[in-house]
């Protein structure tokens, strides 16, 4: 039997469903970063499948080729591509914002205490992720190794 | 139930975090080469014959990074979709969300050691 009082204070707030967050261009850019997780998720299932018929033998390996060969697939490959490009770009843009100004470990160096400037951070990243790429599809694609 | 997921939350951020890397880093490639260029006849067919392949993946390299590129994105996904989840369905909801989405998470990362481990 619950105690008699005044009810509980909610600790959720209540689930909208007016379609908020499409109507702001900040909000609409966040809830589709979210979203591109699904994409993201799929892929890598993608590439389990993969891994599990490359496991399985020559035949197997060759039927997983052969099924990513057909229109659908290589349709959803496009925008998977297209979609995992705007979800690296946007992390990569926001990953430098992350990073603590400055540490304050006991040890390290004062010159090495301050983050590099934000800039400096992002092109780094951004280099590291085209020469990432670079050297991932070289060696998927036989042109290195 | 959500004590738990909350109490399991920092040991899921490195996770988060490191699957960014690795959703960045290597799917693309991945999608590139065997999802558009191979299957449009942009690369020789032995490119992805299975010798190589396999030669590439089951070293110990490979293997490491074939764990890598199905394991934290799933944890990468899962954690980000679920936060999604919140804001769009409300915070009520996480107790039957993060639990199946965190599940997948680790049902697919114990695929993938599989995977790596027959190969």
């Amino acid at each position: 039997m619950r105690a008699s009082g005044p009810a509980r204070t909610p600790t959720t707030w209540p689930a909208r469903r007016d379609g908020w967050w499409w109507r702001h261009r900040r909000s609409r850019a966040y809830v589709l970063f979210g979203l591109g997780s699904l994409v993201v998720m799929a892929e890598a299932a993608v590439l389990l499948a993969g891994l599990w018929a490359l496991g399985g033998g020559a035949e197997r390996w060759e039927g997983f080729l052969a099924r990513l060969g057909e229109p659908v697939p290589r349709l959803l490959h496009v925008l998977a591509f297209l979609a995992l490009t705007a979800y690296g770009a946007r992390f990569l843009r926001l990953f430098p914002k992350t990073q603590t100004p400055r540490l304050s470990l006991p040890g390290v160096p004062e010159r090495l205490r301050k983050r590099p400037p934000l800039g400096a951070l992002a092109a780094a990243l951004y280099a590291t992720w085209l020469g990432a790429w670079l050297l991932a599809s070289s060696v998927l694609s036989g042109a290195l190794g | 139930m959500r004590r738990w997921i909350h109490s399991i939350d920092p040991l899921l951020w490195p996770l988060f975090g490191l699957g960014f890397f690795a959703a960045a880093f290597l799917l693309p490639p991945w999608v590139a080469v065997v999802g558009i260029a191979y299957p449009a006849g942009w690369l020789d067919e032995s490119a992805l014959a299975y010798e190589r392949v396999h030669g590439l993946a089951s070293s110990l390299p490979g293997r490491a990074l074939l764990a890598a590129s199905v394991a934290l994105p799933l944890w990468n996904g899962a954690y980000h979709l679920r936060h999604t989840a919140m804001d769009l369905l409300g915070q009520g909801r996480d107790v039957l969300v993060a639990p199946i989405l965190y599940a997948v998470a680790a049902l697919g990362s114990a695929i993938a050691m599989v995977a790596v481990a027959r190969l």
